[in-house]
Order: structure tokens, then C-alpha cells, then sequence
């Protein structure tokens, strides 16, 4: 397992009902990429972290997260939403949206025990959520929100994080702090998957880019930032 | 006051004082879930099953001699039933939840309607229509207080034990899944929980008027607390209050209970908002 890809996905269609979305996708998420995933809308990327999360069973192929079945693998998994999907009148504060993402680790009668603390404050530190812990859902600043949401796929340790457009819909101004953590997440070691549709401020930690529009094909990240593609990216 | 004082002191209105304050209890914790998790509809749609079960617990009691039915135990079974149909249908490819809750609603009271008109009326007079959807609490017995109180311990029990994972389902059920909870069975807990509630609370304001007991004191905690337990504890303080303020109206101005509780809790959510706005006009200098 430890050479082969993290997530490997063979001949998927996958789609809603009678409708498919993507067909017939051939894609390998190997570990240290950092892969940006781009497309137009509808074309299917959200689509692809469902299949990847086992959201969604594909009508065709297969898939394997660490060599299971998606919905064991994914558990491995660090997934970030869309931060514009939460209700920001929730009564949650920063902290506590941090400790959900232990839960699914702590079996039926969960106990507060000294390791996941730790876990909880390693994670806020690492997402810089500390200083606003005590703050509100509805009381944080979009890139507050957004490290909340990214602090809580970490402290679950996992070695790939899918982030569904984390900066969309954030001012430039404070997409830097959310690409900051990022960074620091891939210089770890930790395999990093992101829907978005620029790479402004990241481009320099993009190693991998693929475009879905119903299918997948992976094009020269350096292409999507406007530059010319170099040679050893891909 | 003396003829209040007198009212206070007949057993009946005291088990309407009791059965109220477990009702409200029960509003206070799962009404929150209901409140932040979006459910107002469910809840609607589960409390107008309930009359079914009325309906069909009456037609069992009468027509097969059913002794153990009772309309409180008709209207449980049929507002689980309904629970249990909820959380199927949101599972079921190109069914919409609101679809289900609607068809649910609707077919309910029809239910109700049918059982009640062909139960044997010479071995069970029932409760009337009015009773029944807008409550009477004069029917409290001793006996259907315990029970309410027994349905009151489990529930809260259920919420204590559930609450982290009600409120991590609540908040993003996507992430819960892919963390590897069983989303499905919180579903049923949670539609479970807000089904019995449901009863509970129609025994006090009756089928129709459950909503507003559900979530009107739920969102007042939502609106002065920073957390679910402090949503829960605020909305329970706050349905207690308004409740046992509107019953004591009731019997002073002579008027129905049920209605006068929800228009007591109504009015003062009212102003409570009205207040709010003020003051956040205020605030940022509006």
C-alpha cells in the first residue's frame, strides 16, 4: 500500500438517478501531490470528492481509497465542504466544531481522553483557530470560518485532505490564511485534493491539476496560472 | 385570586400544570434540534399524524376491544410510524423529504377522520374533534400524567446520551458520514425524539398548535445562547414560563388553555424580536 496511490479510481461513471454526471474516469491521487481541480460548473468535480468519499456509489467501475472501499477509506480522509452550506446561525462555537471532526473515531460511548485533547489543541494551533475557540459559527469571519472547517478535517490526523473550493466566495484579502495552512499541510506530507477555480496564491504548492468537465483529464498547473508549463510538473 | 387560588387547587388543573411542565422539558431539548436542524416541517408533519393514531387507537378500543390502546398509545405508534417513514423517504432516489412530510400530513388526518367514523360510538364516547386538535388538558389524568412522565424520563435520557452526535448531524450530516458515523440511525433517533415530543406537546396545546410549542421557545434560547445546551436550557426555561403564564391566564379570563399558552408564547417572541432589532439598531447606529 505504502507505494501505490492514496486513491485510485478505474473506469467510474458516476452521476444522480438516471443522469451521469462523469464518465468512465481514470485517476490516481498519489501521496506529497497537491492537486488542484478545476472545471466549469457541472461539469462534475463535486461529483468526483462524492465518489472519492463514497457519497456516492459509481454506476461503473471502481474505486479505492488506500486500497478500500471508500466508505472505510474515507474515514482517512479530511474533507472540507463548501463553507457557504453551514447555517451561520448554528449554536456551535469554533472549538466544538473542531472536536466533531474526533467523533466518528470515538465509538458509541465517547470519552474525553488526554491524546484527542491534545489532538483538538494541535489542530487549532495549526489552523491559527486558537485565539477565536470560543467564537460563535455565526460571529466568525469567512477565513475564520473556513480554518474552523479545516482545523476540524485535521485533527483527525488523516493523510489526504479534500477541500471543495475553500476560498470561494472569501475576500482575496483573507484567502492567504486558508492558503497558508494549506501549505504548511502539504509541507507535512499530507496529500492535499482542491476543487477551486484559480490558483492565485497557491500556484507555488500545486503539483497536479486536472480538469473535469464530465470526464477527467489532467492538464500543467502552471497553465491554469497563466504562465507557460514547465518542464518536471507533470 | 381566590378563585384562582381555588382552580390551583383541584387535582385536575394540577395535572394540567404537571403535564405541562414535562411537555415543556421536552420542547426545550428537542426543539432545539428542531430549531437549528431545520425540522419545522417534519414536526408539523409528524404532530397532524398523530391524529390517526388517535383515530385508530379509538376504532380498536371500541370495535375489537383493545384494552391496552389507549389514544395517547395510537398516536405514539402512528407519529413513529411517521418518523420512521421520514427518515426512509429522504433516503429514497427522487423522493423529496417535503414530499413524504406533506403526503404524511395530509393522509394522517384523513386516517384520523375514517377510524373515528367508523368506531363503535355506543362502547367508547371519544374525545371531540376540538379536544383533540387544539387540546384539552382537562383530560389529564393521574394515569396519563405518569405515562407522560415515563415517555419524559426515556426521551431526555435519549437526548443526553445522543446529544453531541445529534448536534454534529444537525450541523454538516455530510461530514458526519464521511467520518464514518451512522448518520441514518441519529436520523432515526432525532425523528424518534421530536415524534414523541410531538405527542407529549399535543396533549397540552392539541395536534394543531404543537408547532409553536416546538419552536418558538427553542428559537428564543437560539437567540440568547452562544450553545446547544444553553439553546436547550433557555428554551426550556422559557416554554415552562410562557406555559404555566398562559394556563394561569386561561383560568383567569376564562378562555381555552392550549390557545392561550401559544398566544402568550407568541406574543412575547414577538416582542422579543421586536426588542432585539431595536437594540441591534442601536447598536450599529441605525
Amino acid at each position: 500500500m505504502a507505494d501505490g496511490p492514496l486513491i485510485s479510481l478505474r473506469g467510474v461513471s458516476a452521476g444522480y438517478g438516471r443522469g451521469t454526471v462523469l464518465r468512465d474516469v481514470d485517476l490516481d491521487i498519489n501521496r506529497g501531490d497537491f492537486m488542484a481541480v478545476v472545471g466549469p460548473n457541472g461539469g462534475g468535480k463535486t461529483t468526483l470528492f462524492r465518489v472519492m468519499l463514497g457519497l456516492i456509489v459509481p454506476s461503473a467501475g471502481t474505486v479505492e481509497v488506500m486500497g478500500m472501499p471508500p466508505r472505510e477509506g474515507c474515514r482517512r480522509i479530511g474533507y472540507v465542504p463548501q463553507f457557504g452550506v453551514f447555517d451561520r446561525g448554528y449554536p456551535v462555537y469554533a472549538e466544538q466544531v473542531v472536536r466533531m471532526g474526533l467523533r466518528g473515531r470515538q465509538g458509541m460511548l465517547p470519552r474525553r481522553t488526554r491524546e484527542q485533547e491534545e489532538a483538538v489543541r494541535r489542530a487549532m494551533e495549526y489552523a491559527d483557530v486558537t485565539s477565536f475557540g470560543g467564537r460563535r459559527v455565526g460571529e466568525m469571519s469567512g477565513g475564520q470560518m473556513q480554518r474552523a472547517l479545516l482545523a476540524r478535517a485535521l485533527v483527525s490526523e488523516p493523510e489526504i485532505l479534500l477541500l471543495d473550493e475553500p476560498t470561494a466566495s472569501l475576500d482575496p484579502s483573507v484567502r492567504g490564511e486558508v492558503h497558508r495552512v494549506l501549505a504548511k499541510a502539504a509541507g507535512d506530507g499530507i496529500t492535499v485534493v482542491m476543487i477551486t477555480h484559480g490558483l492565485e496564491g497557491i500556484a507555488h504548492c500545486v503539483n497536479r491539476a486536472v480538469r473535469v468537465d464530465g470526464t477527467v483529464s489532467e492538464v500543467c498547473p502552471s497553465a491554469l496560472t497563466g504562465a507557460v508549463c514547465g518542464g518536471g510538473l507533470l | 385570586m381566590t378563585d384562582l387560588l381555588y382552580y390551583l387547587s383541584i387535582p385536575l388543573i394540577q395535572n394540567m400544570f404537571a403535564a405541562t411542565v414535562l411537555a415543556c422539558v421536552l420542547c426545550g431539548a428537542v426543539g432545539a434540534y428542531v430549531v437549528v436542524g431545520r425540522k419545522v416541517a417534519v414536526t408539523g408533519g409528524i404532530a397532524h399524524t398523530t391524529f390517526g393514531g388517535v383515530g385508530f387507537a379509538y376504532y380498536v378500543m371500541s370495535v375489537y376491544g383493545v384494552s391496552w390502546m389507549s389514544p395517547m398509545a395510537g398516536a405514539l405508534l402512528f407519529s413513529m410510524a411517521a418518523a420512521v417513514a421520514i427518515v426512509i423517504g429522504r433516503r429514497t432516489d427522487g423522493v423529496r423529504e417535503d414530499t413524504v412530510i406533506g403526503a404524511l400530513w395530509a393522509v394522517g388526518m384523513a386516517l384520523g377522520v375514517v377510524f373515528m367514523c367508523y368506531m363503535d360510538r355506543s362502547v367508547i364516547v371519544p374525545s371531540s374533534y376540538e379536544s383533540i386538535l387544539f387540546g384539552n388538558m382537562l383530560l389529564i389524568d393521574s394515569g396519563k400524567l405518569a405515562v407522560m412522565a415515563a415517555v419524559t424520563a426515556v426521551s431526555m435520557a435519549a437526548v443526553l446520551f445522543f446529544y453531541r452526535d445529534l448536534r454534529i448531524i444537525t450541523f454538516d450530516r455530510v461530514h458526519a458520514k464521511v467520518s464514518g458515523m451512522n448518520v441514518t440511525a441519529l436520523d432515526l433517533v432525532l425523528h424518534v425524539l421530536i415524534a414523541v415530543t410531538c405527542v407529549l406537546v399535543a396533549n397540552v396545546v392539541g395536534i394543531v398548535m404543537v408547532i409553536a410549542l416546538m419552536t418558538v421557545p427553542a428559537a428564543m434560547g437560539s437567540l440568547f445562547s452562544r450553545g446547544m445546551a444553553g439553546t436547550m436550557a433557555i428554551g426550556t426555561a422559557a416554554a415552562i414560563a410562557l406555559s404555566l403564564l398562559g394556563l394561569l391566564l386561561s383560568l383567569a379570563m376564562d378562555t381555552p388553555p392550549g390557545a392561550t399558552v401559544v398566544l402568550v408564547i407568541g406574543t412575547v417572541f414577538a416582542a422579543v424580536l421586536a426588542v432585539r432589532r431595536l437594540a441591534l439598531g442601536a447598536a450599529v447606529g441605525e
